[in-house]
């Protein structure tokens, strides 16, 4: 079952009248931003969102939320736990933020206040959310740490932000997204600022949180291989859409949208095999061409391909809508056997 | 290009009562490069990899140790010698905004390297930029400025500015992580193609092993300022022999769904101001045994291949 369904998820920028010199469009209009984005996340698991810079990750997240950027306005239906986010008055959803649904952002330095003590807030999170005494959340936030693998987590909790490493404060993110045991962690690129060795423990504990307490996981990374390791079930997002989605194994064994095939054919592997990344680069949302958005990058786009915008339709044979692309070239599939243009 | 023994210290504050303190960023780091190849260094963050490029470049005096070019030492250079390597070795940084005069048009960027090492005719500017950038891939940009270029553009065009004095040597720190997937491979793609058709040698320094694995000849494994492994790239990513370069190795997520395995290693890196006593990745390490704590471990092995490992070097 899922514990999260969207349906036709759009976010709008609008844009204030006289806000002329904003780029395109005429003022008072909006920009669109993300566009009917549909998706499930079941329970107990890990959803992996991919796609480049500027595709409508993180606002997608914040929109889950119920925090997006001023202007910013959401459309659609967000269900959790069979309840609609985007309807929920704030006083209510206030109760929800943190508690069962949390987030990691993605800069761990701008999101902890630098002059708080890491423990106190902690503690602050735990204190809002459950009916604690002030003795029991000082007690939880060292065990917290002391669960994410920080050393000395007694000394920790008395220091401030800076005085510890980026690894450290991410932990201390992490600390603060579970302290409350929510059922639904986004983490949004938690591990980018992290070196390797830290990134691979810092996605064991979200593993580990999946399968000990049933934890579900919006994982948003631009990493693939990172996808490939720890989600069971992943979209790619183009240009504030998803343009495939697919369980983890299938979309790395039979990619079904150009624009997953050029992901996957650009991470460098066989030393000697030239690597065949898209070309040209993610138009501006206020600059998407005509038709599948995707088109003017593709290798085998064809003239219906800019007439109409094509469905998120089934495709393979995984069954119950589970791989699904948005392209019209997914009978052919002519990115299969490696016969390059159209 | 070759490094030898080459170190730098920094003597950092301590906070208010502590006095000063030496941080070793750099600790005896040797190897070299030859033209038509790719000298790699990895490592995690705060290891010494920037402040080894910068020595190559003589943009900072090293404490130890020397940097040759073509036989002679780099920080023994003047006049119209230091003049020559300047020109001769080239540095592309990782952000390629922060590295362009933004009020410069790409012509004007392009062209000024070649007017300060007289090179060639001013009457051959405009040709000669319009080669450069088309050897990056990019036309009718000339009078363009940086802030209308996305970041992979803007890499480019500080490629090509590397390349306007014709370099025997790139420096390339760490020049595609702030770019998207798809926007990196293109510019790997440049690089290899790069250094197929002009013979140059490259330094590159990363940290995504998945590039240094495509891209590299050879690769040194850095560790808190010291080069704990070097080796010819497949030798070091088929067998790797330091337990640190191991750790590395399965850290690095790969394309294969589900290779669920566990991290190898625990602990942060330790601070290069409070350096472990024998070997410095001791304290992380899975395979730790007597000497490791007492003696440190010289980078040894019968070239190309060396490591700075007990396991492997008796002691
Ligand atoms: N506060 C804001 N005001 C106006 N536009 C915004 C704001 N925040 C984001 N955007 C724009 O919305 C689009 C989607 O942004 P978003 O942050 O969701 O991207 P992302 O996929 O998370 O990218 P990244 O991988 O770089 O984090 C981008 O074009 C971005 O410039
Ligand atoms: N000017 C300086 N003064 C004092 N310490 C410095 C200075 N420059 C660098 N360091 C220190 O030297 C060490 C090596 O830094 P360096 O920038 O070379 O690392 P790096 O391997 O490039 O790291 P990254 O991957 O984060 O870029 C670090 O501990 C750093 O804090
Ligand atoms: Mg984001
Ligand atoms: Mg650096």
């Amino acid at each position: 079952m899922s514990l999260l369904s969207m349906r036709d998820l759009s976010i709008n920028l609008a844009r204030a009248p006289s806000s002329g010199k904003s780029p395109g469009g005429s003022a008072g209009s909006s920009i669109n931003m993300v566009n009917s984005l549909t998706l499930d996340i079941p329970e107990g698991s890990v959803f992996g969102l991919a796609g480049e810079s500027g595709c409508g990750k993180s606002l997608t997240a914040l929109s889950i939320l119920g925090i997006l950027p001023r202007g910013m306005h959401a459309t659609g239906e967000v269900t959790f736990k069979g309840r609609d986010l985007l309807k929920m008055d704030e006083k209510t959803f206030r109760s929800v933020r943190g508690h069962e649904i949390s987030m990691v952002f993605q800069e761990p330095m701008t999101s902890l206040n630098p002059v708080l003590k890491v423990g106190y807030q902690i503690e602050e999170v735990i204190n809002t959310h459950l009916a604690v005494s002030k003795k029991e959340a000082a007690h939880m936030a060292v065990s917290l740490l002391r669960e994410l693998n920080i050393p000395s987590p007694e000394q920790r909790v008395r220091e401030y932000p800076h005085q510890l490493s980026g690894g450290m404060r991410q932990r201390v993110m992490m600390a603060m997204a579970i302290a409350c045991s929510p059922s639904l962690l986004i983490a949004d690129e938690p591990t980018t600022a992290l070196d390797v060795t830290i990134e691979a423990q810092l996605l064991r504990m979200i593993r580990r949180l999946r399968d000990d307490k049933g934890m579900s996981v919006l994982l948003i990374t631009h990493d693939l291989g990172i996808i490939a390791e720890n989600a069971e079930t992943v979209a790619i997002m183009y240009a504030g859409r998803l343009v495939e989605q697919a369980p983890v194994a299938e979309l790395f064994r039979a990619p079904m949208h150009p624009y997953t095939v050029g992901l996957l054919g650009s991470v460098p592997a066989q030393r000697g095999t030239k690597l065949k990344p898209v070309r040209g680069m993610v138009p501006k949302p206020w600059e998407l061409p005509a038709g599948c958005t995707f088109s003017d990058r593709c290798d085998f786009a064809q003239e219906a391909c800019s007439a109409a915008e094509p469905e998120f339709m089934e495709v393979g044979d995984s069954g119950a809508g589970r791989h699904r692309s948005r392209c019209i070239r997914t009978d052919d599939a002519p990115w299969r056997n490696g016969n390059n243009k159209s | 290009m070759e490094a030898r023994g080459l170190q730098k210290t920094y003597s950092v504050s301590r906070g208010v009562f502590g006095g000063h303190a030496a941080l070793r960023a750099v600790d005896g780091v040797d190897f070299k490069v030859a033209a038509n190849h790719v000298f790699s260094l990895v490592g995690e963050s705060g290891c010494g990899k920037s402040t080894v490029a910068r020595l190559l470049l003589r943009l900072t005096n090293p404490t130890g140790g020397q940097v040759l070019h073509k036989g002679s030492d780099v920080f023994a250079l003047k006049g119209d010698d230091l003049k020559a390597f300047r020109r001769s070795v080239q540095i592309i940084f990782q952000d390629p905004f922060a590295s362009l005069n933004p009020r410069r048009t790409v012509y004007e960027t392009l062209s000024e390297p070649m007017k300060i090492h007289g090179l060639a005719d001013k009457s051959a500017f405009p040709d000669r930029v319009r080669d450069l950038l088309k050897t990056v891939g990019m036309v009718d940009v000339m009078d363009r400025y940086p802030h209308e270029f996305s970041g992979g553009q803007r890499q480019r065009i500080c490629i090509a500015r590397a390349l306007a004095v014709s370099p025997e040597v790139i420096v390339a720190d760490e020049p595609l992580s702030s770019l998207d997937v798809s926007i990196q491979a293109q510019i790997l793609n440049l690089l290899i193609e790069l250094k197929e058709t002009t013979g140059l040698a490259f330094v590159f320094i990363s940290h995504d092993l998945r590039v240094v694995r495509y891209l590299s000849d050879f690769v040194g494994v850095m560790y808190l300022g010291k080069i704990v492994e070097r080796a010819p790239a497949v030798e070091l990513f088929d067998s790797p022999l330091h337990p640190y370069t191991e750790v590395l190795l399965a850290a690095a997520p790969e394309l294969v769904p589900g290779r669920k395995k566990e991290p190898p290693l625990q602990g942060e890196v330790p601070s290069p101001l409070d350096m472990p006593s024998g070997c410095p990745f001791h304290p992380r390490c899975p395979k730790v045994f007597e000497p490791c704590s007492r003696i440190t471990p010289e980078l040894r092995g019968d070239a190309p291949r060396a490591v700075a490992c007990h396991l492997h070097n008796a002691y």
